[in-house]
């Protein structure tokens, strides 16, 4: 697979350039990464206050309070990994077009930087969630899935972005479109809620929805101490690997001709 | 095909206009080729090029805005793709298209060094070999830890000349980014480029300056339309595309200037039914013999043969000096002497005799042009009041048993040697 192969030849490269975009992204700012934990912080607590204290959402049977809260929480995560990343990522190859036209540079790196950015959030967010969990012993074995998972979830978002950052350039609306469905995706995904809590007539909607198996492999992973479900995990891994592969023939074939668009 | 650093082979390069923006969506989608609906013009910037850069040569490219120089550039510094034909690259190529690109204003210089590097490939520990070297050749001092936003133009271009160009590379595509600096940063510029010339690294370069292009280049080629209109020694293929230029102007000229005080109009007409020719410009040595090649100090006449149509009574005759490097060295101009040239039908011969030649060694261009008239005191008509002119080179080496530089021009002076003591006796008595 050629596109793995790039990716681990240009390991330390991407490394850098995630360095080198949070060293511009907080250039001069004063809480630099705090503002990273900020803004989920503030969803999260709107969504307590908004589901858990005035709609009273039934949680899963056996949760407390606390508990919802970490089931948001869950959810929020990797919605918030893969929006940033998403939204990143189409803007990213625009943002960076002066690359394209200066020097020689694999412009086919930006938008797995911006994706991993995007992900940045995600782990240090769930790194504070494993601490809290840790704090209260709730620590299981199945949390070992839990890398497989944001890397098929890295490897989807990287595929999907090789192909939106192109069309951005094209067809310049899409990334207000794109900012729109993550809006979008944020209500249908099941954040607030659990799958189970969906009545029937609109389950397609969530089977059809990647998100929700991932945050529903979140949640069995780190809260349920379970293993993901076979067949939503398989599906999702084969997803991945797939939109990786596709995302990268579409960005290397059009990128001789990407210096002339932008 | 060793002593090859790029072979340019049958290059062309299509640009779609595209006429809506949903035509180029479709296009872009594989959906544009239908045929009867194309939703584009085509606008060739290259066609059909073939050409080899040998190694370790310096290549500079001439020509008009939009003849196509940048997408050559492009193309062979591999940033943009070819329509058909190929480039085929031996070695590593650095390109300067643009100074600059990987700057971001919030940091430091410092940092921005280092990513610039990892834009070119270089990681923080291979940049740091290089690092001491960029900061020096910027002089940038204690501003290379203050965020490039803060930069006036000139420093930050004079941070991308030098971290574009202290990185290794065997092969340089440089478009038009020479004029970035004052003065004395431009010379430093140029003393890289000569030192990249001794370490055997080949350059492409475009520019406007033909001054240097004239300096550092080997070979020049000059591209009109998308096609090579001439390819070969700098001065040459210089002379003929400013002629070019001229030309066009002069039409131009033509057009534009309805001031019927002007000479232009008698000049033009004349140009026109050939009125008069200079057919030939020699230079004679002491002995009359002719030669191109002198030696300070000597006495040179330089002999103009023109063929006229009709009779002139007093046009005026100029002699341009020109250095190989752009510089003009002297104007003689017939009218400020208050000679002026009585031409009859027919051949005749001027003589202008520069007795002793007082230019120090180098190679010189000497443009002659006969006016029916010149303003002195106007600095803009007379290139186009000129009714022919006519170049040609001459070298001026060093006088025989000298070895010391002597410098540009060898001044007549006076020698006064007056010892302390004798003048205050002279003083005195």
């Amino acid at each position: 697979m050629k596109c793995f192969q790039m990716l681990i030849h240009h390991r330390r490269l991407i490394w850098n350039l995630i360095l080198l975009d949070f060293k511009v992204r907080y250039a001069g700012s004063r809480l630099g990464l705090l503002w990273m934990l900020v803004g989920p912080l503030m969803i999260l607590g709107s969504y307590l206050l908004v589901f858990g204290s005035i709609l009273h959402i039934q949680s899963l049977p056996g949760l407390n309070a606390f508990d919802y809260g970490l089931l948001v929480t869950c959810g929020l995560l990797p919605w918030m990994g893969f929006s940033e990343g998403v939204m990143g990522g189409t803007n990213s190859v625009l943002a960076h077009r002066n690359l394209m036209r200066g020097q020689l540079f694999p412009m086919e790196l930006i938008p797995v930087t911006a994706v991993c950015c995007g992900l940045v959030g995600q782990l240090l967010g769930t790194s504070i969630l494993l601490v809290v969990l840790g704090i209260r012993g709730m620590w299981q074995i199945s949390l070992l899935w839990l890398p497989g998972l944001v890397l098929c979830q890295a490897l989807f978002t990287v595929g999907a972005v090789w192909i939106l950052s192109c069309l951005n350039i094209l067809f310049r609306d899409l990334s207000q479109i794109v900012r729109l469905g993550m809006v979008l995706l944020m209500f249908i995904s099941p954040i607030a809620y659990t799958t189970q809590m969906v009545p029937p007539g609109l389950d397609l909607a969530i089977a059809l929805n990647p998100l929700s198996f991932l945050i529903d492999g979140y949640r069995d992973t780190v809260l349920l101490g379970r293993s993901p479900r076979f067949v939503g995990m398989a599906l999702f891994g084969g997803a991945a690997v797939m939109m990786l592969h596709m995302g990268y023939h579409y960005f290397m074939r059009l990128r001789t001709v990407l210096p002339d668009l932008v | 095909m060793n002593d090859v650093a790029i072979a340019v082979k049958d290059l062309s390069k299509v640009y779609r206009l595209y006429r809506t923006n949903s035509s180029r969506v479709l296009d872009f989608l594989g959906m544009g080729e239908g045929g009867l609906a194309r939703g584009y013009d085509e606008h060739w910037a290259l066609k059909n090029l073939s050409f080899d850069i040998a190694k370790g040569s310096t290549v500079g490219i001439v020509g008009r805005n939009g003849a196509g120089k940048s997408t050559l550039l492009r193309l062979l510094a591999g940033t943009s793709g070819p329509t058909s034909g190929e480039v085929v690259r031996h070695g590593q190529v650095a390109a300067l298209l643009e100074l600059g690109t990987g700057f971001h204003p919030d940091l430091t210089g410092h940092e921005n060094i280092y990513a610039s590097g990892l834009y070119l490939g270089f990681d923080r520990r291979a940049m740091q070999n290089f690092y001491n070297d960029i900061v020096e050749f910027s002089e940038l001092g204690p501003f290379i830890r203050q965020p490039v936003r803060t930069y006036s133009t000139g420093m930050y271009m004079r941070l991308a000349f030098s971290v574009a160009t202290c990185l290794p590379a065997s092969i340089q595509v440089i478009d038009e980014v020479l004029g970035v600096g004052d003065a004395y940063f431009f010379g430093k510029c140029l003393q890289r480029f000569r030192q990249f010339q001794k370490e055997g690294r080949t350059t492409v370069l475009v520019s406007h300056d033909n001054a240097t292009l004239l300096r550092l280049c080997s070979r020049c080629v000059w591209i009109d339309h998308g096609r090579i209109a001439a390819d070969g020694s700098p001065l040459e293929v210089i002379m003929a595309y400013t002629e070019t230029v001229q030309a066009e102007q002069d039409r131009k000229a033509r057009t534009e200037w309805s001031d019927p005080g002007m000479t232009t109009d008698t000049a033009f007409a004349l140009r026109k039914q050939k009125a008069l020719e200079i057919e030939q410009v020699q230079f004679l040595d002491a002995r009359h013999i002719p030669t191109s090649a002198l030696a300070m100090g000597d006495a040179i006449t330089i002999r103009i043969h023109c063929h006229s149509r009709v009779a002139m009574e007093r046009a005026v005759m100029t002699v341009s000096i020109f250095r190989s490097d752009g510089i003009t060295v002297c104007n003689v101009i017939s009218s400020i002497d208050d000679v002026y040239v009585r031409l009859s039908e027919g051949r005749s011969t001027i003589d202008v005799q520069f007795a002793p030649l007082l230019l120090g060694p180098g190679e010189y261009t000497v443009a002659v042009g006969i006016y029916p008239s010149l303003d002195l005191n106007d600095s803009v008509s007379p290139q186009h009041a000129v009714i022919w002119h006519y170049r040609q080179m001459f070298s001026v080496h060093q006088p025989v048993g000298i070895a010391l530089d002597l410098g540009i021009v060898r001044h007549p002076v006076t020698w006064a040697i007056c010892a302390h003591a004798e003048a205050e006796e002279r003083i005195a008595s």
